[in-house]
């Protein structure tokens, strides 16, 4: 068999990864599952009146999404650090920055996107009002994609620890916040009739230069990972 | 690759004495103990004379009362933490790219000290607080953004603790901190932003009152003060990082025999 | 001097003890600062000087005694 283009390369890597986690539908449930357990903790914390909800639901959604990202954002690389495919993809001539790009693409179609197109259905058991639905979604997709890039750098870097999974967290909740500040703003802002159109932006703003630099800074991760 | 190694050509060619003296643990260690005499007495003389200047011989505000005395202590703390950020990812920076250890040596010494600092700048803020505020923690742009601060400085030395293999948790924590570099501005912004959208009305500190010189010029010499304060501590932490690496050669033998009763 | 007496410098119309607390925290750490890495320095040496033979190859020195 030839040596594929990068191009082709990238696609079949994402390819085998969304093989690899529908092959495992468990996995790719498992976000959601958490995210409709966690939805059910709010009513039950803060009481089930309605107006309470509906005043919270902008900012809990957009947590939960936060944390269902950040739980499953520590395990994309892992299997295949441990089974050494990952030092082979690293030896390949092929450029990591694009290899990387489609780990991410995959881990975000699994789960940020699946969260995205799922929350409806969350917001309206939150009493979010329907005029803010379409925001939620927009602000997640552009959102979980900023989220799963910046994840993306902890996974890397914790890759080859034996205890990574909080250590994670840690590293990458800070990067998270201007994320959730301005996703939660969106879906605030359309509540309250204010165009969300600006705060999208800046979410699409912040993808952008995620994706120009975050795969350098995880391709320089996962280095460092399997070097040590 | 191709940037980087036009980048180690310009080094090479220009600035290698110096980066080959950089490069060197005696005379680095050597010449950080010359600076530290006179430095730290210095620098130390310099606070005590800042903090009294600040406490006893400075106005008191004419709408906070003495309560301000607590930003010539919070104004330096938060100036120099926010630096050490900086000197730390650029630290990091230089020995990703040149792959010089004594960059590494910097960086993780620069890591807890700038820690401590951005601690004492919260801690400080939230004393200050109290009277100004009426509560102890108010989620304030400024607030949020140092605490945020703090969390990376947590993350970088955590990260460093978590690896076995020192010099990848170096690496590691150079990437984690650049990483950091980028998205502070961002944070910044976006704290701000979040701020003035939750802003309520009453907490409002100060207008756009210009500052005495009388209050002025003792906060300048503690900003000062903490500046040299932060270089005199990266040095001592990289002292004792530069023998414990070094703890096997031979100048690190001699040292321990000839002056173990010396202080600095 | 700004105040006219030792007591309304301790003091301070009230905020006395906000201002205080916080010069004496910022005392405690920088204390801290300066001396932790001098002391572990000298803990560094000592141990050092200590273990007589530690100027060896590395393949010779003794790895139970390393710091």
């Amino acid at each position: 068999m030839s040596a594929p283009g990068t191009l082709q390369f990238c696609i079949r890597l994402l390819r085998r990864q969304l093989l690899l986690a529908v092959r495992r539908p468990i996995e790719i449930s498992n976000p959601l599952v958490f995210f409709a357990m966690v939805v059910a903790l709010f009513p039950l914390g803060l009481g089930p009146a309605l107006e309470n909800l509906a005043g919270f639901a902008a900012g809990t959604l957009w947590i939960i999404a936060l944390l269902s990202n950040l739980l499953t954002s520590d395990a994309v690389f892992r299997s295949d650090f441990e089974d050494g495919s990952l030092e082979q993809l690293l030896l390949s001539p092929q450029p990591l920055y694009l290899s990387v790009l489609a780990y991410i693409g995959a881990h975000w179609l699994m789960t940020g996107l699946l969260l995205a197109l799922a929350s409806p259905v969350f917001a309206l058991l939150l009493n979010l009002p329907g005029q803010a639905l379409g925001t939620l979604v927009m602000s997640l997709l552009l959102g979980t994609a900023v989220l799963s890039l910046l994840g993306g750098i902890g996974a890397a870097l914790t890759v080859g620890l034996k205890r990574g999974g909080m250590l994670t967290s840690l590293l990458i909740l800070p990067l998270y916040m201007p994320v959730l500040i301005f996703g939660s703003a969106a879906v605030q802002g359309a509540v309250s009739g204010i165009p969300a159109g600006p705060y999208l932006a800046i979410l699409a703003a912040m993808l952008c230069l995620a994706i120009a630099l975050a795969p350098l800074a995880i391709a320089a991760g996962l280095r460092i990972s399997i070097d040590a | 690759m191709f940037v980087r190694r036009i980048a180690r050509c310009i080094i090479a060619v220009a600035m290698w004495p110096i980066f080959h003296k950089f490069g060197s643990p005696p005379w680095l260690y050597a010449i950080s103990g010359a600076i530290l005499r006179w430095m730290l007495p210095v620098t130390l003389i310099l606070l005590v004379i800042g903090a009294v200047w600040g406490l006893m011989f400075s106005p008191a505000d004419f709408r906070q009362g003495n309560s301000y005395r607590i930003m010539y202590i919070h104004v330096p703390a938060a100036v120099v933490a926010l630096a050490g950020y900086y000197v730390m990812a650029l630290a990091g920076a230089i020995n990703l790219i040149w792959r010089m250890k004594m960059a590494d040596v910097a960086m993780k010494a620069a890591a807890p000290v700038g820690a401590a600092f951005t601690f004492l700048a919260l801690f400080s803020g939230a004393v200050w607080g109290k009277p100004t505020w009426g509560a102890w923690w108010v989620w304030d742009a400024r607030v949020t953004s140092m605490l945020i601060l703090l969390f990376l400085y947590l993350g970088v030395v955590a990260l460093y603790e978590a690896f076995d293999n020192k010099e990848a948790a170096g690496k590691a924590c150079a990437v984690l901190s650049l990483v950091g570099m980028v998205n502070i501005p961002i944070i910044y912004k976006s704290v701000d932003w979040w701020y003035s959208l939750h802003q309520p009305a009453s907490i409002k500190l100060t207008g756009e009152s210009t500052i005495d010189p009388s209050m002025l010029y003792p906060l300048l010499l503690m900003i000062a003060a903490f500046y040299a304060l932060f270089t005199c501590c990266l040095l001592l932490n990289m002292r004792v990082e530069l023998l414990r690496r070094e703890s096997r050669t031979h100048w690190v033998g001699s040292l321990a025999k000839r002056e173990c009763s010396d202080v600095l | 001097m700004y105040f006219d007496s030792l007591h309304a410098l301790l003091t301070m119309d009230g905020h006395g003890a906000y201002v205080w607390l916080v010069y004496l925290v910022a005392l405690a750490i920088i204390a801290l600062l300066v001396v932790a890495p001098i002391r572990r320095r000298k803990q560094v040496l000592q141990q050092l000087a200590a273990q007589p033979n530690h100027v060896q190859p590395v393949a010779v020195s003794p790895s139970a005694k390393e710091l």
